[in-house]
């Protein structure tokens, strides 16, 4: 197949595309504001789109790093693996039959919280935390026990189960792009509850109203356009939200 | 005595910067985005991502290459993305800009309407088929530029181009017919 074996397209066809083509592009006004969200964005790397759409350039063969960070890895976990812990032998026989006891009752006569205290020393405590920890969550699904794993995370400083406002951000509009609008004002309203004046909040807002005005809740996203015009009056996002709320 | 070529010089070529690229291929971003089938109402959020990514991407081009055809591969990929997407909705077309270059409200329905047409026809094209299309008859882009754009062999490019005129012309055709019941 050659260039000169193509038929070209017939005239009255080529005259519509001509006609099609005189249809005027976007405004200035759409390009600036356009431009300003990629900027911004390019700043805030949690708006990026994380797509297949990124790859602009052949697949290529796994790199080298990758393949020796995942044996580096594969290694450590085989190591943790096969080592007892060192928490092993500390723990007392008599709170090894405790956790055993606690599975085996029903779970409202698991001691938790201040009842605890007053049956174990500190020492007692620490351990039955410790212990408690792997339980599965299957175990810990209801009631009382379930209470006993949020206080766990409370106590543990280094778990935390919030998401991140950017994650957060990130999936709500990950959703807007899908067209799962509800899905989304949900996902903002989470993050609204969770960080109410975060550094997001502009973000959230606009993403709100657009949501809103998606799905065809043109009257709200109307109002909240109003307030956000109010509380906003410098956003990049106006062109946006008035353009969605008009 | 042995000669010692000297290596020949080669004009520096500057790295395009961000706004530059924006500014230049913006408009051209647009119609591609919106005639490769993205809806009239995505279409300020799909350019966003495609720039997003051209941004991020834009310290690994190569200078000496054409912008265009990067710019618009990267289009292509993002327009299959959002088409992916949204496969489980029907494509609707929506509103088309009212702004006719230098035209009176005849010339600028009868453009608005030829607009639908050309969409409504695009729409019914397999994706390698209509982006080849686009970037050909539409977008005036080379073959050589398009082969760079999209990765593929030009034969494949040339066989893909037939098939999406004859499948085009055809819808138009039918389309019109419809109309003029």
């Amino acid at each position: 197949m050659n260039r000169q074996e193509i038929p070209e397209l017939p005239d009255d066809i080529l005259e519509v595309l001509a006609c099609a083509k005189s249809v005027g592009g976007p405004s200035s006004d759409t390009q600036d504001a356009i431009f300003a969200r990629v900027k911004q964005s390019a700043a805030a790397p949690m708006l990026e789109v994380a797509s297949a759409a990124e790859i602009a350039t052949p697949k290529s063969p796994i790199k080298p790093v990758i393949l020796l960070s995942a044996a580096v890895l594969v290694a450590a976990a085989t190591a943790v693996l096969s080592t007892q812990h060192p928490y092993d032998n500390d723990i007392p026989q008599e709170t090894t039959k405790t956790v055993t006891e606690y599975q085996a009752q029903p779970s409202a006569e698991i001691p938790i919280g201040a009842d605890a205290e007053d049956f174990e020393t500190q020492d007692e405590a620490d351990s039955r935390k410790t212990l408690v920890l792997p339980v599965t969550p299957r175990q810990l699904a209801t009631g009382v026990e379930r209470n006993a794993r949020r206080e766990l995370a409370t106590d543990a400083p280094t778990t935390t189960l919030l998401p991140s406002e950017q994650s957060l951000l990130r999936r709500a509009r990950r959703q807007f792009l899908a067209q799962n609008y509800l899905t989304a004002l949900s996902t903002l309203r989470r993050h609204r509850l969770l960080y109410r004046n975060g550094v997001l909040a502009e973000e959230r807002d606009a993403l709100s109203i657009r949501a809103l005005a998606k799905r065809g809740s043109t009257e709200r996203a109307r109002k909240l356009g109003q307030t956000f015009l109010q509380r906003y009056p410098g956003s990049i996002h106006i062109p946006v939200i008035q353009n969605a709320i008009r | 005595m042995m000669q010692v070529a000297l290596a020949p010089e080669f004009p520096v070529v500057e790295r395009p910067d961000f706004e530059s690229v924006y500014r230049e291929q913006f408009e051209h971003i647009w119609f591609t985005l919106r005639r490769l089938g993205v809806h009239e109402r995505d279409l300020d959020d799909t350019t966003h991502d495609v720039f997003l990514v051209v941004n991020r991407r834009l310290m690994d081009f190569d200078p000496t290459r054409p912008v265009r055809p990067w710019v618009t591969g990267i289009a292509y990929r993002v327009a299959s993305d959002e088409r992916r997407r949204a496969r489980h909705r029907r494509e609707i077309i929506g509103d088309i800009p009212e702004t006719i270059d230098g035209a009176g409200p005849h010339r600028a329905l009868e453009a608005k309407e030829a607009q639908r047409l050309v969409l409504d026809a695009l729409t019914q094209l397999p994706m390698d088929q209509r982006a080849v299309l686009v970037m050909h008859d539409l977008q005036g882009m080379t073959m050589p530029e398009i082969m760079e754009a999209l990765d593929a062999p030009l034969n494949t490019l040339y066989s893909r181009l037939r098939l999406g005129r004859r499948k085009f012309t055809l819808a138009v055709r039918k389309q019109r017919g419809r109309e003029h019941v």
